[in-house]
């Protein structure tokens, strides 16, 4: 029924054409005085000539859509198809091309009933093989270029890591600036290459417990400079102290180290004011829980981004007009995707400088305990 | 106290960070010996039986974690020190090795600071700990191996009724650096860098309570004026006949 009156909305302007021509042909025809049965007589057959036509159409584009909905087999060519596809797409009123379904000269029954539907199924399989071939092609392009970033992050590594020790050995003001330069650095290829990482399957991680504040430690130390050249506060409050979490040190210390970054990045004056807690929720129960927040007050996120934060290549603003270092954008996203990755919930809560007094930034990592994992 | 120098055997791939390696702990007061021979590398270090090995993971050709392995299967390997030197990303590997023998792993990309600690944690763990040594600065005297600072001079009985006072790790700390670079200023970032490794994660307001506190322990033994306040650029060692510096200095 649905599917009647849909065409019949497609149709539209074809009926509205034919009562308009029916209006008028009874119009002319009770001026000149026609006879009533005669007038009856002729708009019955414009009613059928133009009724007759769509019923028949009607027909075959409902068959050719069920044909279409039951696409399993077939593996003939497609170039009909394609040529069929692209005659309608170009002349949407005129649906089939008339000599196809002419065939040698005449109407075919057989042909209207199997030549557009076997033709256009046999195409579109054909097309969807290419397709499939090109996303194949595309997927291990992708690959082999996520294969190169892995091996690249690696050897980038050697020269960073001597550079690094080298000019950690100085105490000179310079070799303490390169020192942080490096940091920074090594900062970026760690995003690389958990960012090529985060596709796929990439099963590379061993899950193990361990205690919260060494991860939080491991994170403050490794962004040791930034932190101190930020003026940063760092406050702790984890209960009890041994708290332990069961997942994969390292990339839970590079999804801290991320949240920092993005502390600093969007922090308010020329301060950073951070506070991890954690603590266990719904103890003992099957839903037990360990909540970690970062906390900072920043310049927290307006409240039509917030469901954004977590995309691809969202970039927050920090009231100033460029922000010291244009930013990546991917730092929560692989925030997320690592969250799904190794099983634990991630959820931000803000409030903008713009909007509020008291602006901040809270994130909170919710990591199921070992009982409730499935 | 042993005169002997510490010797560290280093196998790394990478030639500037084998150099760099070997330049810093000899600074430090190691003697270092490289090793190049990857495939034979086990043996070497049997024959050399130093105090600890440096192992990189990511040797051309062979895993680290295999030599690990082959030092502690042979008689006398149990008892050298081994530290693994990873760039990897994942736990799995650091694990494994540590499985297979290592007694610690440190990832690169890493700071003197950072691997002196672990070398000297795990010579620690072997009983291989030489005691710090005291450090001096005019009348005061330091002893890092317990934390204590006390005067050194005549007047130590006369002046004051504490000939010593104990630190807390913080103020430990943050003498040393001052210690090491008497005379001489040490930044505030300085400062803090070096309470941060240790896990102290202080702001400037801290760090300032932390060195107020540091005089404070210093005139219970009777040393007054020994930290300068170098306005905007941080402390120096310094015995002066004031706590801040009149002008303050531009670089």
């Amino acid at each position: 029924m649905k599917q009647g009156l849909s065409y019949l909305h497609a149709k539209a302007p074809l009926l509205i054409a034919g009562m308009l021509l029916a209006l008028c042909f009874v119009c002319v025809g009770l001026l000149a005085n026609l006879p009533g049965d005669l007038i009856i007589f002729l708009l019955c057959l414009i009613a059928v000539a133009f009724i007759v036509p769509l019923i028949l159409e009607y027909a075959s584009t409902k068959r050719f859509y069920r044909a279409l909905v039951e696409i399993e087999s077939g593996n003939d060519s497609y170039e009909l198809l394609q040529a069929l596809l692209a005659q309608r797409q170009r002349n949407p009123l005129n649906a089939n091309d008339p000599s196809l379904l002419w065939g040698e000269g005449t109407l075919r029954a057989d042909a209207v009933l199997r030549y557009p539907e076997k033709q256009t199924l046999d195409a579109l399989i054909a097309i969807e093989q290419d397709a499939t071939l090109r996303i194949a092609e595309a997927a291990r392009d992708a690959h082999e270029y996520r294969d190169y970033i892995e091996t690249w992050s690696h050897e980038v590594k050697a020269p960073l890591a001597a550079a690094t020790l080298m000019a950690s050995t100085e105490t000179s003001p310079k070799s303490e600036a390169i020192f942080e330069e490096l940091q920074r650095v090594h900062a970026y290829v760690e995003q690389a290459l958990f960012y090529a990482r985060s596709y796929g399957v990439n099963k590379d991680y061993v899950l193990a417990s361990h205690r919260v504040d060494k991860l939080i430690n491991e994170a403050l130390t490794n962004r040791k400079n930034t932190l101190i050249a930020h003026n940063a506060t760092i406050k702790k409050n984890i209960r009890p102290k041994e708290l332990s979490v069961i997942c994969d040190a390292k990339w839970i210390v590079f999804a801290l180290g991320q949240i920092i970054d993005n502390a600093c990045k969007y922090s308010q004056g020329n301060k950073v004011d951070l506070s991890f807690t954690a603590h266990t929720s719904n103890k003992g129960k099957a839903d037990e829980c360990v909540t970690l927040s970062i906390k900072d007050q920043g310049v927290g996120i307006p409240t039509q981004d917030i469901h954004r934060v977590f995309d691809k290549g969202y970039v927050g603003q920090n009231g100033r007009e460029e922000t010291q270092h244009k930013a990546t954008g991917i730092g929560l996203y692989l925030v997320s995707k690592i969250a799904e990755r190794q099983g634990f919930r991630v959820e931000l809560t803000s409030q903008s400088s713009q909007e509020h007094k008291e602006s901040y930034t809270q994130i909170n990592l919710i990591f199921p305990q070992e009982k409730s994992r499935s | 106290m042993s005169n002997k120098k510490r010797r560290i055997a280093i196998v790394e791939d990478d030639a500037a960070l084998r150099k760099t390696l070997a330049e810093s702990l000899e600074e430090t007061g190691y003697a270092t010996q490289c090793i190049t021979d990857f495939k034979n590398a086990a043996q070497a270090i049997m024959d050399i039986k130093p105090d600890l090995a440096l192992l990189d993971l990511g040797l051309p050709s062979i895993d680290g974690t295999l030599i690990a392995h082959e030092i502690r299967s042979q008689k006398g390997g149990e008892d050298i020190p081994i530290i693994v030197l990873t760039s990897k990303t994942s736990e799995g590997d650091e694990i494994i090795s540590m499985t297979m023998g290592a007694d610690d792993f440190v990832t690169k990309p890493f700071s003197l600071q950072v691997l002196l600690a672990h070398i000297e944690a795990v010579m620690r763990r072997y009983s291989l700990h030489v005691p710090l040594e005291e450090m001096s600065y005019k009348a005061l005297t330091f002893c890092p191996e317990n934390g204590v600072i006390k005067r050194n001079d005549d007047q130590a009985v006369l002046a004051t009724t504490n000939s010593c006072c104990e630190l807390t790790r913080n103020e430990q700390r943050i003498l040393a650096c001052l210690m090491k670079h008497q005379g001489s200023i040490v930044s505030r970032q300085a400062l803090m860098s070096a309470l941060w490794d240790s896990d102290a994660f202080v702001d400037d307001n801290a760090l300032t309570v932390n060195v107020n506190r540091l005089r404070a322990a210093f005139e219970k033994i009777g040393l007054k004026h020994y930290i300068k306040t170098h306005r905007g650029m941080g402390y120096s060692l310094q015995e002066s006949t004031s706590d801040t510096s009149e002008v303050p200095e531009t670089p």
